[in-house]
């Protein structure tokens, strides 16, 4: 009954460490593309560092989402407002903002310290994730929570869209130089590689604080919550305050994933904030597997690297990834991740049985609001 | 404890859209013993358990534990102050593993008091060694890495037991907790029940009249959401308006 979990958490965080040192290489056009007729069909693609910056942003949002979706078992339709929240945020901080709210004249010059950028970001997600939680936690779950993150995504969205005195409008903002750092040397991240690097610092740090939430005894009420909540309150815990806990921590991860961003694309536009972003977090953790620590990290390499390689063919690339969304979704319903996991479980040709039989269910292991009953009288 | 009783309920109603399953019932429960509960299909015995756990609120009426007002309790309060409670359909954490299900239940008992993200041994004691010794009381040691939703249906039950057991509370809530169960299942469960009684009042909701015979210190029977009589075994045995109500002279 001992579980040597300190090992496997050095493990995971190496294999991490690894992924994130050869990713770069494994995108369209890097030396180790694995797709076999990468050269052939499609023109070698010069920005696949950056493609990789975008792949470990994403990663880092995802991972954030999932601790909500997979591993509480609540889906925010509407994480994409924290993703805006931090991007935002680092975008005004660097470059300072001159409005008039109700009559009076607010200027700030802006700062070009990354640090102070990323205090303010994450200090205003950390504050509306917080009063979200407390007002949509205790009156929702299931597909109103669903629903209602999504409204309130909404209105941030629409503040980003409207509000041009301050966010620049539909345009966004530009111009937005990179940050000054301790201990990085000034200039030292205009270089597309140094910026990845630097992302994959921060992104490391915030997976192995989210490798650490979720295996702590915190993590474990988490799951506890996502399969019963009625035991888990029955057993004495305090569900509503985990909940809006979870809440809050699963935003941190996008606020940072937003600070980055922001960094890496000198730009900030609404679409930050949009529904589409908050549905493709969803999709990515989906495809990689939420049930599996690594699984939204997987799925965001996967529909980056997919949206590259079919955008080079067809103007119709959403549609392809639709589809092989679907495709997925039926087939390898608990994700890559968990097909990994179920192959080595059960063995390959169990996992095939089960793709190609007629009674495989779409089952996302999402608790539902009805205890899990083990067996009826 | 300051009072002598365990549960107070003073003109406890439940209503279901015009229909009272609980009715109007004022009782007390002593401190002590397993007071059983028995009554036909559909008497309103659940429903007064789920009132007295906070599943449900009351439509009037109101109930006190430990000498305290707790009509409008949050459950996972009502945990805390020491009552547990079983439910009649198994509600256990299926997919996670039995380990991990007495492991949570017994973490539960720290929730509010000790940081979970920096444990403290201190605060929280020997969490493995409480959990092996309750997997070691309801018998599942054996299984205790497989997951929840694999064991017999029975093995479900027991489980169920060890998670209400893991706060050592005073009062324990058990709603049929041998339904379906093999003669053998029966057995050790009525054992094991008996076994944990000393110390504490167990509130018991069962059919099986040789069981509650055996084991009740009182039993209560209630019909159409109304207590119909109390008194020892012996006594509701000879009671004849239970005889005709319920038990239709089979005892
Ligand atoms: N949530 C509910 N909504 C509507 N009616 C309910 C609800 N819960 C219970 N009832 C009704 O209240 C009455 C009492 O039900 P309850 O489950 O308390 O009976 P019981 O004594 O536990 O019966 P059993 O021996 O079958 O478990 C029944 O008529 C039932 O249909
Ligand atoms: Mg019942």
């Amino acid at each position: 009954m001992i579980r040597p979990v300190a090992s496997k958490a050095w493990i995971t965080l190496l294999a991490v460490a690894v992924a994130f040192v050869v990713l770069p290489l494994l995108m369209p056009g890097g030396t180790l593309d694995l797709y076999p007729f990468a050269g052939a069909r499609f023109p070698v693609h010069a920005g696949f560092i950056d493609l990789a910056t975008t792949v470990l942003v994403f990663a880092l949002f995802a991972l954030g989402f999932n601790l909500l979706f997979g591993h509480t078992g609540e889906l925010s339709f509407g994480h994409s407002m924290f993703f805006a929240l931090g991007a935002y945020g680092t975008a005004l901080a660097t470059k300072g903002f001159d409005i008039t709210l109700f009559g009076s004249h607010l200027v700030f010059a802006g700062s070009h310290d990354g640090l102070f950028a990323l205090f303010i970001s994450l200090s205003i997600v950390l504050l509306w994730a917080w009063a979200l939680g407390r007002i949509i936690v205790p009156r929702s779950s299931g597909i109103y929570y669903s629903m209602i993150t999504m409204a309130f995504a909404q209105v941030i969205y629409f503040i980003a869209f409207r509000w041009s005195e301050l966010t620049g409008g539909e345009d966004g903002l530009q111009g937005i130089s990179r940050p000054h750092i301790i201990g990085i040397p000034d200039g030292w991240l205009g270089d597309a590689t140094h910026v990845y690097v630097f992302t994959a610092v921060i992104a490391f740090l915030a997976v192995a604080g989210n490798y650490w939430i979720v295996h702590s005894k915190f993590g474990s009420v988490l799951h506890a919550i996502r399969e019963n909540k009625q035991r888990a309150r029955f057993l004495g815990y305090d569900v509503n305050k985990y909940r809006v806990n979870a809440f809050v921590l699963s935003a941190i991860f996008p606020g940072i994933a937003g600070w980055l961003w922001t960094y890496f694309q000198q730009s900030i536009n609404p679409d930050a904030g949009s529904i589409d972003y908050s549905g493709r977090v969803v999709m990515m953790s989906l495809l990689g597997g939420i049930n599996t620590f690594a699984g939204p990290m997987i799925g965001a390499f996967v529909y980056w690297d997919l949206q590259n390689r079919v955008s080079g063919i067809t103007k119709f690339w959403p549609a392809a990834i639709g589809i092989v969304f679907a495709i997925f979704v039926i087939l390898a319903p608990r994700g890559i991740g968990g097909g990994f996991e179920d192959i080595r479980r059960y063995g390959i040709q169990a996992v095939f049985r089960r793709i190609f039989s007629k009674s495989a269910r779409i089952e996302t292991e999402v608790a539902e609001e009805l205890p899990t009953h083990g067996a009826a009288r | 404890m300051s009072v002598d009783y365990a549960f107070k309920t003073e003109h406890l109603t439940r209503s279901f859209s015009g229909f009272k399953a609980v009715s109007d019932v004022t009782i007390e429960i002593p401190v002590g013993g397993v007071r059983t509960i028995i009554g036909p299909n559909g008497a309103g015995k659940t429903t007064f358990f789920n009132l007295l756990s906070g599943l449900l609120p009351p439509s009037s009426g109101k109930i006190f534990f430990d000498g305290k007002d707790i009509t409008n309790l949050e459950p996972y309060k009502r945990a805390r102050m020491g009552l547990a409670r079983s439910f009649q359909i198994t509600n256990i954490f299926a997919k996670l593993t039995v380990y991990e299900n007495v492991r949570l239940a017994v973490q539960a008992v720290h929730d509010g008091t000790a940081s979970f993200f920096f444990p403290s041994r201190t605060k929280m004691g020997d969490l493995a060694g409480k959990t092996e010794s309750i997997l070691d009381d309801i018998g599942l040691t054996s299984v205790a890495n497989g997951l929840a939703e694999n064991l017999s249906h029975g093995d479900q039950r027991r489980l169920e037991i060890g998670l209400v057991l893991a706060r050592d509370p005073k009062v324990l809530l058990l709603d049929e907790p041998l339904a379906g169960m093999s003669p053998t299942e029966t057995h050790a469960t009525v054992e094991l029940i008996v076994r944990i009684a000393p110390g504490r009042t167990i509130l018991l909701v069962e059919h099986d009249i040789d069981v509650i015979m055996a084991i009740s210190t009182t039993i209560t029977v209630l019909q159409t959401g109304q207590i119909l009589a109390v008194g020892t075994p012996l006594e509701i045995r000879t009671n004849e308006a239970v005889q005709r109500a319920y038990l239709g002279g089979h005892v």
